[in-house]
């Protein structure tokens, strides 16, 4: 027993080693792509700029009305000004963090849900996971938009109940790919050795199966977080997501939709804005992709 | 094989019904009546509860929803509208063909465009011509639909005049929106195709072929491409399934009276047959949509039939 136990020890600080390792050989893998480093910098300049938003510019002027309204881009008003006379640059500067947070979230909420609930119907398998299936495959054939827009309209708007909304019809997707990947990886030799070593189920699924199936979903996950901020901007364009006076970009967007043919300046600057954060997003992800898993670099 | 489609179109039923009962647990919840909403503020509190009563908003949670689901088991029939009180099946199947005829252009001119660059960039993969569309296909998978119409709405529409912005009148009213999700949506239909004709080059009967003598173009584009494009046909398919229910910011953009913004607006109105009958309706057609595009793979795909005849 104690030289299990020992054993044990070795092996984890072993693995301490292995894992510095293979960061750095990941690193080395992600830095060759110069697309996915360009989409990591410019990720992190959008983070930097969420995160210190008041500083760039003042929020006291996100909701300030003015009387040059409709101003084109000009050294005062960098993007111009919108149908209240709200200087657009700091409307789009503020909304960033909004929706960085609610990309960020939504994915987070959907990996942890969809993963556990997809890993163990993969690990126990029966009537648990045939039950569970069926309900997702249920749900499945409700459109995301349609299933959020409805719950949107029973929770009611805002931030939070956006996110919950986007969780909801998000996580199906997760517990699909959870399983089947969690699926490939249950029947290897290598958790039947983790079995009967005398691994218990907790131990087996979270030391042994969700390490090897960690990748995909991470990859998926950070996809995922660029289409839930576009999502989330489409259902704010709807009116259905973050109210004002929150500024938001698909909001943002809605509003210029009656202003489009004589100021075009209020739908270009939220949707580069949007256009930006989801195609640097991808672009990491992307990179991720290929450095997780060369085999899967087609 | 007819064993297979029975149980499939079996298994379609109580997954709709089972839709159609979330859809409705869900509106249960919400905070509004229908005769609050219908009569406005004005009304006394006598009235909305006669009008509630009068929609059968008043009965038992599981009265409400049974009665609505044998009446579409046993009459076909999805109820009245709250609202208007005319039957919502006649308002469906006459927004429905909209709903369609826009993802059916959106989807065929994504696949116009995806699926040859995906095949091109597949072919050429280490080559800069094959690349360039790999690097087109992300930056297009970054772009949001409504915004891509609203850029396209102010060229055509407002600067150039040429294409009505609202509408669907005519059938230009069509070309813009179906041009925004067929933007979309192609990044996605190249992406498949290109992984898809990846792995169908590193067969072995494609090196087989090679070692029999056969040229390099004939080796892709007849015995390559033909086993490549069979995975396409279930993602074109299960999109098309998709863009019916997911067109909806599209139809609200350019004001398309399609079954999506019917949808969002009887959801405001909390009008719960209408929002049911519809969703349901929506729901049925993914379904049936997957199920056929699973039969037709089937019939070109010798070695999926044999499969299922087992």
């Amino acid at each position: 027993m104690n030289e299990l136990a020992s054993a044990r020890t070795a092996s984890s600080t072993k693995e301490r080693g292995h894992t510095l390792d293979r960061l750095k050989e990941f690193w080395r893998r992600f830095r060759k792509n110069k697309a996915a480093v360009f989409g990591l910098i410019v990720l992190l300049l959008l983070i930097f700029a969420s995160i210190f938003a008041d500083q760039i510019a003042d929020p006291a002027l996100i909701t300030k009305i003015s009387m040059d309204r409709k101003q084109p881009p000009s050294a005062a008003h960098w993007f111009g000004t919108d149908h209240l006379g709200r200087d657009l640059f700091v409307r789009v500067v503020h909304a960033a963090p909004t929706s960085l947070t609610i990309g960020i979230v939504v994915a987070a909420f959907s990996l942890l849900i969809g993963g556990t609930i997809g890993v163990t119907c993969a690990y126990y398998g029966g009537i648990y996971d045939e039950i569970t299936m069926r309900i997702v495959d249920i749900l499945s054939a409700i459109p995301g938009t349609l299933l959020s827009m409805v719950v949107v309209s029973v929770v009611g708007g805002g931030m939070r109940n956006l996110i919950i909304a986007m969780v909801i019809a998000r996580f199906r997707g997760v517990v699909r790919l959870a399983r089947s990947a969690a699926i490939g990886v249950t029947g290897r030799e290598y958790i039947e050795a983790a079995k009967s070593g005398g691994s218990g189920e907790f131990r087996t699924i979270l030391r042994h199966i969700v390490p090897n199936i960690m990748g995909t979903l991470i990859v998926s996950a950070t996809m995922s977080v660029s289409s839930a901020i576009i999502s989330a901007a489409a259902l704010s364009f709807l009116g259905l997501g973050v109210q004002p006076p929150t500024p938001e970009w698909g909001y943002m967007l809605n509003e210029a939709r009656s202003y489009m043919a004589t100021c075009p300046h209020l739908m270009i600057f939220p949707g580069i804005a949007l256009v930006t954060t989801s195609l640097s997003i991808n672009l990491v992800g992307d990179g991720l992709r290929d450095a997780l898993d060369p085999k899967l670099k087609t | 094989m007819k064993k297979y489609i029975f149980k499939r179109i079996l298994i379609l039923i109580p997954t709709v019904l089972a839709v159609s009962f979330i859809v409705f647990t869900l509106m249960y919840f919400a905070p509004n009546d229908p005769a609050s909403i219908i009569l406005g503020s004005g009304a006394t509190d006598a009235e909305i509860a006669k009008l509630n009563h009068e929609l059968g908003f008043d009965l038992p949670f599981l009265q409400r929803y049974w009665n609505w689901a044998s009446n579409l088991i046993f009459h076909f029939n999805l109820g009245d509208s709250y609202i208007t009180r005319q039957p919502v099946s006649a308002d469906v199947l006459k927004r429905l063909p909209i709903s369609i005829t826009l993802a059916f252009f959106g989807i065929m001119g994504s696949t116009c465009i995806g699926v040859p660059f995906g095949v091109l960039s597949a072919v050429k993969q280490n080559k800069l011509i094959g690349q360039i569309p790999s690097i087109i296909c992300i930056i297009l998978a970054a772009f949001p639909s409504f915004w891509v119409g609203m850029l396209l709405m102010y060229r055509f529409c407002y600067k150039w005049q040429l294409l009505p912005p609202f509408g669907v009148e005519t059938m230009a009213g069509y070309i813009l929106p179906a041009c925004s999700i067929a933007f979309v949506y192609a990044s996605a239909q190249m992406r498949h195709t290109r992984s898809s004709m990846l792995e169908t080059i590193r067969q072995d009967y494609i090196r087989t072929a090679r070692a029999k003598g056969a040229t390099e173009s004939v080796a892709i584009w007849k015995h390559a491409l033909r086993n490549a494009l069979l995975p396409t046909i279930t993602i074109i398919g299960g999109n098309f399934g998709l863009v019916i229910g997911s067109a909806i910011v599209n139809e609200s953009l350019f004001s398309i009276p399609g079954l999506g913004s019917y949808i969002i607006s009887s959801i405001n109105n909390r009008d719960v047959p209408a929002v049911l009958g519809g969703v349901t309706v929506l729901a049925a057609i993914y379904c049936a949509i997957l199920l056929v595009v699973d039969l037709l793979y089937a019939v070109v795909d010798p070695r999926v039939k044999a499969r299922y005849s087992k």
